[in-house]
């Protein structure tokens, strides 16, 4: 009997839940971008489909004044996912307490390369020797900085 | 006794903790650097400010017409048209003439404006950014 309501009422509260959550498209713009503010003549080439989503309770990327624009920082996250300098074709939509945008990547020439390209950063280790020697410059420099103060 | 004093201190604690976490407030948005009306992104010519609004009217707790939607306001700012007004009369087609068109937005954030008399009142959502043609 128990395992008869619980197949029944089961399937019924993911329907309820899944009614819900809702999704509906908030608006639509040909470009947008939180890094700049308009081109300078450069070229834009792009870099790909990007979907970024920023829910409530998500540590904010740009806001810093404990108010946060949901599409400001769905921006922002799109543009550090790809590195690009704008985001083309975006749609924002908002589902479940979240902003989610979907759009193509552009990079405008000269911006800099992104971070994917890259790769991942190495940093020389100094032989031994070198590092007793650079343990005492900094101890010293430390010195210096508290006989300043 | 002591599985008592356990769940008061970590009351206490949920507490604390709560009272000491940051509230952050959350809107539509707050300073987009740059919002594009088309494809065209170079720099263009400054306008000034612009400010862009759709609004509703209620009355007795009934909406007239649609809730104001940002798709709207950022469509009035571009034309500078100040405000429309989405109710049963006019259907949401504004109330201004056209004016320029603009081709991007920066600074670009919202707002959220209108009053409440009681039994009547009006509700806007605002766009404000420094507009280029």
């Amino acid at each position: 009997m128990k395992t008869t309501i619980g197949l029944v009422l089961a399937p019924l509260l993911m329907v309820g839940c899944a009614d819900v959550c809702q999704s509906y498209l908030l608006v639509q713009m040909p470009a947008v971008s939180m890094s700049m503010r308009a081109s300078q003549g450069q070229r834009a080439t792009a870099i790909g489909p990007v979907n970024a989503k920023f829910c409530y309770g998500e540590p904010p990327l740009v806001s810093q004044d404990g108010t946060v624009g949901l599409i400001d920082e769905a921006i922002a996250k799109a543009e550090k996912q790809t590195g690009a300098s704008y985001i083309a074709d975006a749609r924002f939509t908002q589902s479940c307490g979240c902003m989610i945008l979907e759009g193509t990547a552009m990079r405008l020439e000269g911006a800099g390369p992104p971070p994917a390209a890259q790769g991942p950063r190495s940093y020389a280790v100094p032989p031994m020797a070198d590092r007793a020697g650079l343990a005492k410059t900094i101890a010293l420099h430390d010195r210096g900085a508290c006989t300043r103060r | 006794m002591s599985g008592r004093i356990g769940i008061l201190v970590a009351g206490s604690l949920l507490l604390a903790g709560t009272g000491c976490a940051p509230q952050l407030h959350y809107q539509v948005s707050k300073d987009i650097s740059f919002v594009s009306y088309d494809e065209n992104v170079a720099k263009g010519v400054s306008v000034g400010p612009i400010r862009g609004a759709d609004c509703t009217w209620f009355v007795l707790g009934h909406v007239l017409g649609s809730q104001p939607t940002l798709d709207r306001a950022l469509t009035n700012a571009r034309q500078a048209r100040g405000e429309s007004v989405s109710d049963a009369v006019n259907g949401g087609m504004g109330t201004a003439v056209a004016g320029p068109n603009l081709r991007y937005l920066t600074d670009v954030s919202t707002d959220h404006d209108g009053f409440n008399a009681g039994f009547f009142g009006k509700t806007c959502l605002v766009v404000k950014g420094m507009g280029y043609k």
